[in-house]
């Protein structure tokens, strides 16, 4: 039976909930109250230039941004603790007893050399 | 996936390293929260390389363009000014980090028979860490960027006999100019990423070579410590902390973003409250406190060999504190507290 390979979607859902809003700031016209880019001559007017969000529009985006952020993070971190437990599960049960000792596991499905050396 | 997996297996010949990661083991103790700060720096590192490639995209190195490009970063270029402001809060985040891992390491005694040389390249990581700051903090080329890079390179200046040689060469002349600019280019985004990728494969290979530190009460009593697999039970934690660390580390960059002054003038006085950025303020701060002159010596000339001093004996606390586990060396544990205190007061100070 074919095993279900949830990190590959988990990892795609991931990058599509942190890179959503970075596309959409990406998008975001520059408004009038941002600052023109300088030339050169006008570079050496006094004048300190802030970055970040200039009006709510902007201020706003970042809002959204943020809340995305640690949401996909929080997803992330819950199915990692998952993981975890899981990982800690198999190694309480010394399912992999060999590991310790430094030997090779017979027939570990991570065992790469002992893959490639099957004809 | 498995196929593509394997073809790189048979020509790379990786088999070894991931044999290793599933055989290596970590210590489980009070102090392993020391291990997840190792190789958080690394996470740092990472985002510092990829964010400091995308704006040497845009950068441009010269006298009449570092401040227009920087702003051009900032304003026309999209993402510029996150991507500005991530790479110089990775900065902070990935030194800071550097600082707790080495005070943690000195604190716990993990420098000793056989890690001296870990801890003495754990060290250098950190100077090289700190004159990536220094020299990226010219790069803007503002008119506090130039006066805290003229302060910070006029430092050397009074070290005897070879003080202003060093000053010279840090600076490409006499004086900070469009050919320090340049040079501290170069330094940046060539020299010093080559020194940090040398140190750091010696530092890790150093690591894996030793294992990693165990509690001195365990490692005298030769005790067994629990340990989790490295693969996959210790990098699945460190992925939680790299995940909190990147959700700080851009929401920092996001809501506290680096302004930009306007461009240096080379002969404009000196603004007021120039600072260097925050790992350097206890230096600064003790220059500053020093007398013009004590006794027959150079106030500055005394505060900097004082500092050298110091840091020599940083990088040498293996070989100063030689002796073995057994030994709990609490005067080099009071040490070690009292220069964090001055280091933490002194900055507390010098923001005041």
């Amino acid at each position: 039976m074919r095993k279900c390979r949830p990190a590959p979607i988990l990892i795609l859902i991931w990058l599509f909930l942190v890179m959503t809003p970075f596309f959409a700031l990406c998008q975001a016209p520059p408004t009038p109250g941002q600052p023109a880019a300088r030339t050169q001559a006008e570079s050496a007017a006094p004048e300190v230039l802030s970055s970040g969000p200039q009006n709510i529009k902007e201020k706003t985006a970042i809002g959204v941004f943020l809340a995305w952020l640690w949401l996909a993070i929080a997803i992330s971190i819950y199915v990692l603790r998952w993981k975890i437990q899981e990982a800690d599960r198999v190694h309480s049960t010394k399912f992999y007893p060999d590991a310790e000792a430094g030997k090779d596991i017979p027939g570990d499905p991570c065992n790469l050399t002992e893959k490639i050396s099957t004809p | 996936m498995k196929r593509l997996r394997f073809w790189f297996e048979d020509r790379l010949g990786t088999a070894p390293i991931f044999a290793f990661m599933r055989k290596k083991d970590v210590p489980r103790h009070k102090h392993s929260f020391l291990y997840y700060t190792g190789s958080s720096i690394l996470l740092f590192l990472i985002i510092q390389i990829v964010t400091g490639i995308m704006l040497a995209l845009y950068y441009k190195p010269t006298l009449e363009q570092a401040n227009a490009s920087v702003a051009r970063i900032m304003t026309e270029i999209p993402l510029g000014w996150i991507i500005r402001s991530v790479h110089s809060w990775s900065a902070s985040f990935m030194i800071a980090l550097v600082m707790i891992h080495l005070v943690g390491i000195a604190l716990v005694k993990a420098y000793r028979r056989p890690r001296e040389a870990t801890w003495m390249t754990g060290v250098l990581l950190l100077v090289v860490s700190m004159l990536f700051g220094f020299t990226g903090y010219l790069l803007p080329w503002d008119d506090l960027s130039l006066s805290a890079t003229k302060v910070g390179t006029d430092i050397p200046k009074a070290i005897p006999v070879i003080g202003a040689w060093v000053t010279k060469f840090l600076r490409g002349g006499d004086d900070v100019t469009g050919d320090t600019l340049t040079r501290f280019f170069v330094f940046h985004v060539s020299v010093l990423p080559l020194v940090i990728f040398l140190l750091l494969a010696v530092h890790i290979f150093l690591v894996q070579k030793h294992g990693m530190s165990l509690p001195l009460k365990a490692e005298v009593k030769k005790a067994r410590v629990p340990s989790l697999p490295f693969w996959p039970n210790f990098l699945l934690r460190e992925s939680v902390a790299w995940l909190v660390f990147f959700g700080v580390l851009v929401t920092m960059a996001v809501m506290f973003a680096p302004s930009l002054g306007p461009a240096a003038n080379l002969l404009a006085p000196a603004p007021s409250g120039i600072k260097p950025e925050w790992y350097f303020l206890f230096l600064f701060q003790t220059l500053k406190i020093f007398p013009a002159h004590v006794l027959f010596v150079s106030g500055e000339t005394l505060a900097v060999l004082l500092i050298l001093a110091a840091g020599i004996v940083f990088f040498a606390l293996p070989l100063i504190d030689n002796r073995p586990a057994e030994k709990k060396g609490r005067f080099f544990v009071g040490l070690v507290y009292a220069g964090l205190i001055y280091a933490l007061a002194l900055t507390v100070w010098s923001l005041l």
